[in-house]
């Protein structure tokens, strides 16, 4: 049986990741018509440089993450704080509201955005995107710095105040340096969640003001280049580097497989 | 030296109560314990002295001076926690410094108030230690030095005993004691283990569904139990239901006298006889003091002491605790006689 | 010991609820604005007959609600949707649960801890990205066609590209991951003394599975099944790049409504049409799964 289980997540990890290496060697590749063999040249990639429309999509999708991660990392670790006091009223229906912005399909939140921002007058472009991302990746950031916060021994706090700490010194002092592994992983989840974000990105654009994945929507649609592929696959090599920094201080599956 | 004192104090969790107008004078210099079963509220009471919890009703002093709305972080009490709560991503030294950094104490002066606290608790030499890297007795040992070497005003432990092995309790029953008397600092201690409360102690106050039941020092609390409760909680004790009379109490028709004061003839009364008091006879011989005749139900043999288990004529089970000084000359089915000084039959509320 | 008394009266509790609330705040004020308040607008707009504007006030209606009625096709894209989401939904729980079986079974130590990470690393990166990928794999004359070619000569599987299959195949491609996790997690949980005890009484192969793996694995593969079926009916970016001209689902036409027509209204409507579905999907489950006796 174990050879044939073996077999079976071997052929499961092929589906997975086969395509995703064709595109990489694509985009690696010196022709432009998938031609085999491959030529390994980094063509594809020195060509983005001179491109003003892939260079301000990335300035600008790095520009969103990097905000969403602030906010978020900051915003949601207080939350995750007060969402872990004994004495929290409601904390049931607070916890549940965390679900939609995960839960609800981004074609529905997305819509719902662009329908509320453009009848509200908050209007398209970054400062919208940012505003929903920011929505996106919070409820994350308290789902990772939750489970930290829990884990963290008990009763800390009140032994830095018994010395004389006020509780912002006490949280300060003692609380967030022991939390720094779960914030900072969170918050490279966040930056990934708004990187890899197309969904609500795609409604919220206008045509001077888009990011990465919706420039590669829009190029895919009217015909993809070469430098498609090496857009994606800087994109992909960025949040892959994000997300095995995040398994690593989280743990593997960390806050969602861990036994 | 400054004591505390707790008056009216009142503290409910939503709708369960767990202290009911509770008022408390702990003496300055003296280490008075906290004894009751889980859920009896000495833990709130304690933590409502350092200020963790407010008081719904009532108020706190800590030497003369009035705290109750005074936050935690400015009352300079010592707090040792049942956990110990070390910081573990600070080194021993660091965490005992943590104290005098927050009282504006920096510097070499710090640094020598720390290491010489260290010695006090016989840990010098482990400054550059992290928590994990120490035993549980190394651990509660800096959780004692950083809960004084701010020279709080008060020292307020949470069982802090109660996660060590039998032998390091003892252990640091005796060192906790030896350290309290050298700073003589006022010490407020929780536990649930009486016989702790008993060689540790000063004044012991037993606390049940949360009221102060009886509070003294040690042997009087536990001579002179006043209610049933504080009788069977600290200590053993057999009970005995009976009829007052003008002379004594009389328990399945004989007349046990005691020296406490009794109720008007008539009312009903239990007396209280702790089971190392009584002797046992197998003739009617020893007739001096309260004798009550019994049968030998169990005995169990410990090596230096024996437990009988008896019953008297109208069925009520008593304990006695014999030191085997003597092979005792009772057997199983025996009927024997016990007896005892009537100042040890003891009036307890039912 | 008893004191005199010093304070009497009722006081005021003091405790951190000011504080709490500020921690709060930021977070869920951030997500009225940007989530709550804006599905609630669009319910609002789901009622309306057109987008208010200065000159042109809306007037309310329900008539967005009977799209279906009104337009028959709309049943045909609806069931396209549903189609899509139970293929796609399927093949994820026959290909995961035995991936996630063999996970925990088969592969022990930091090679397990390796894989787990493997199988789940795909669904956090772009979705958009691996769609893309699977163009060049599917394409006429693409990377499939190509390796089935150096297999045997001359053979190809032409035109998957823009097909409901293509669709299909990239869909589980996203979603795979999901059903591996959640399986995963409650495989993992089962204690290997259990099928030992099991085997030695007797039971073979199937009996183990049958009685043991698959009603305690079953917790997983239903929430993998919601967490894959939900974002499936909604997708329309698979739809569009893979299935081209047959790809029009309820996702498509309600991104139609937005980017193209300017129908928000109707859109606004069929979204919450979908939500509606799937929230109803949600509680049968979750139903159906509290109607079992405590497992």
């Amino acid at each position: 049986m174990r050879p044939l289980a073996r077999a079976w997540l071997a052929l499961v990890l092929a589906f997975l990741y086969v395509p995703v290496a064709v595109m990489v060697a694509m985009g690696l590749n010196a022709s432009p018509l998938y031609a085999l063999p491959l030529h390994f040249s980094l063509h594809w990639f020195a060509a983005l440089a001179g491109d003003d429309a892939i260079l301000l999509a990335t300035r600008n999708s790095l520009l969103v993450a990097l905000v969403t991660c602030v906010v978020a990392t900051a915003i949601g670790t207080l939350a995750a704080v007060a969402l872990a006091r004994p004495d929290l009223r409601g904390r049931g229906v607070l916890q549940a509201l965390l679900l939609p912005p995960i839960g609800i399909p981004w074609l529905i939140s997305g819509t719902a955005m662009l329908v509320f921002f453009s009848w509200t007058g908050i209007g398209r472009g970054l400062h919208s995107m940012m505003l929903g991302h920011v929505a996106l990746a919070t409820p994350y950031v308290v789902l990772v710095v939750g489970p930290g916060l829990k884990a963290l021994p008990p009763n800390l706090e009140d032994a830095a105040k018994s010395l004389g700490a006020t509780p912002a010194d006490a949280f300060r002092s003692v609380t967030l340096p022991l939390l720094l592994p779960s914030v900072v992983a969170a918050a490279l989840f966040a930056f990934a969640v708004s990187l890899d974000q197309f969904v609500i990105s795609y409604f919220l654009a206008t045509p001077g003001v888009t990011t990465l994945p919706v420039l590669i929507y829009g190029a895919i649609r009217s015909g993809f280049t070469p430098e498609i592929n090496a857009v994606s696959t800087a994109l992909l090599a960025a949040s892959v580097v994000l997300l095995l920094g995040f398994a690593r201080l989280a743990g593997v599956g960390g806050f969602l497989g861990r036994r | 030296m400054v004591g505390v004192d707790v008056a009216g104090v009142s503290k409910g969790f939503g709708a369960v109560p767990v202290l009911d107008d509770v008022s408390a004078a702990f003496a300055p210099g003296m280490l008075t314990s906290l004894l009751g079963p889980s859920g009896s509220g000495k833990t709130t009471l304690l933590r409502i002295i350092a200020g963790f919890e407010t008081p719904d009703r009532g108020s706190v002093r800590i030497g003369g001076e009035t705290v109750t709305d005074t936050p935690v972080w400015r009352r300079q009490i010592g707090m040792v926690f049942q956990s110990y709560a070390l910081f573990p991503h600070m080194t021993v030294l660091q965490n005992v410094l943590f104290g005098l950094h927050r009282r504006g104490v920096r510097g070499t002066d710090a640094i020598a108030r720390a290491r010489a606290t260290l010695d006090l608790v016989r840990l010098g030499g482990f400054e550059a230690r992290r928590p994990a890297q120490l035993s549980g007795g190394q651990q509660q040992r800096v959780a004692l030095a950083r809960a004084i070497v701010t020279g709080p005003r008060v020292l307020l432990l949470d069982e802090p005993l109660s996660a060590l092995d039998r032998r390091l309790r003892q252990e640091m029953q005796v060192e906790l004691r030896r350290i309290q008397r050298t700073l003589n600092l006022t010490t407020i201690f929780v536990t649930h283990d009486q016989e702790e409360a008993l060689t540790l102690s000063d004044t012991v106050a037993i606390l049940d569904h949360g009221r102060i039941v009886q509070s003294g020092a040690p042997a009087e609390v536990y001579e002179r139990p006043r209610s049933r409760f504080a009788a069977s909680f600290l200590g053993d004790a057999n009970f005995l239901a009976g009829t007052a009379t003008a002379d004594g109490v009389v328990v399945s028709g004989r007349l046990l006298r005691t020296a406490d004061p009794l109720p008007s003839p008539g009312s009903a009364v239990t007396l209280a006889v702790r089971p190392e008091k009584i002797g046992l006879d197998t003739a009617d011989s020893a007739a001096d003091g309260n004798t009550l005749p019994a049968i030998v139900q169990q005995i169990i043999y410990a090596g230096a002491a024996s437990t009988f288990l008896l019953a008297a004529e109208d069925g009520t089970l008593l304990r006695v605790f014999a030191q085997n000084r003597d092979v005792p000359a009772a057997a199983l089915g025996q009927r024997v006689v016990l007896h005892w000084a009537p100042a040890h039959s003891v009036v307890v509320a039912a | 010991m008893p004191a005199e008394r010093h304070a009497a009266g009722p006081r005021p509790r003091r405790t951190g609820t000011a504080a709490t609330a500020a921690l709060l705040a930021p977070t869920y004020l951030w997500l009225a604005v940007a989530v709550f308040l804006p599905l609630a607008g669009m319910l609002y707009f789901s009622l309306l007959t057109g987008v208010p504007a200065p000159h042109h006030p809306a007037a309310f209606t329900a008539e967005n609600y009977l799209a279906f009625v009104r337009k028959p096709y709309l049943l045909h894209v609806a069931w396209r949707s549903l189609a899509l989401g139970l293929w796609t939904t399927g093949l994820c729980a026959l290909i995961g649960w035995p991936a996630a079986l063999a996970l925990s079974r088969a592969v022990r130590g930091r090679a397990r801890d390796a894989i787990f990470l493997l199988t789940i690393l795909p669904f956090w990166t772009s979705g958009l990205v691996r769609v893309l990928s699977w163009t060049m794999v599917l394409a006429d004359h693409g990377l499939l066609d190509r390796a089935l070619g150096a297999v045997i000569p001359g053979w190809r599987v032409s035109d998957l590209l823009y097909t409901f299959p293509a669709i299909v195949i990239g869909l589980v491609h996203a979603y795979l991951p999901y059903m591996i996790l959640t399986c995963y997690v409650s495989l993992a949980a089962i204690d290997p003394a259990l099928i030992e005890a099991a085997r030695g009484l007797g039971a073979r192969a199937p009996v183990i599975f049958a009685r043991i793996l698959l009603p305690i694995s079953l917790p997983g593969l239903l929430s993998g099944a919601v967490l894959i079926f939900v974002p499936v009916i909604g997708s329309f970016m698979e739809p569009r790049i893979l299935g081209g001209r047959v790809g029009v689902t309820m996702g498509t036409v309600i991104e139609d409504q937005f980017t193209q027509a300017f129908d928000w209204p109707l859109g606004a409507a069929l979204s919450f049409t979908m939500l509606a579905a799937v929230l109803l999907l949600f509680g049968v489950l979750y139903g159906a799964s509290r109607l079992r006796p405590a497992a």
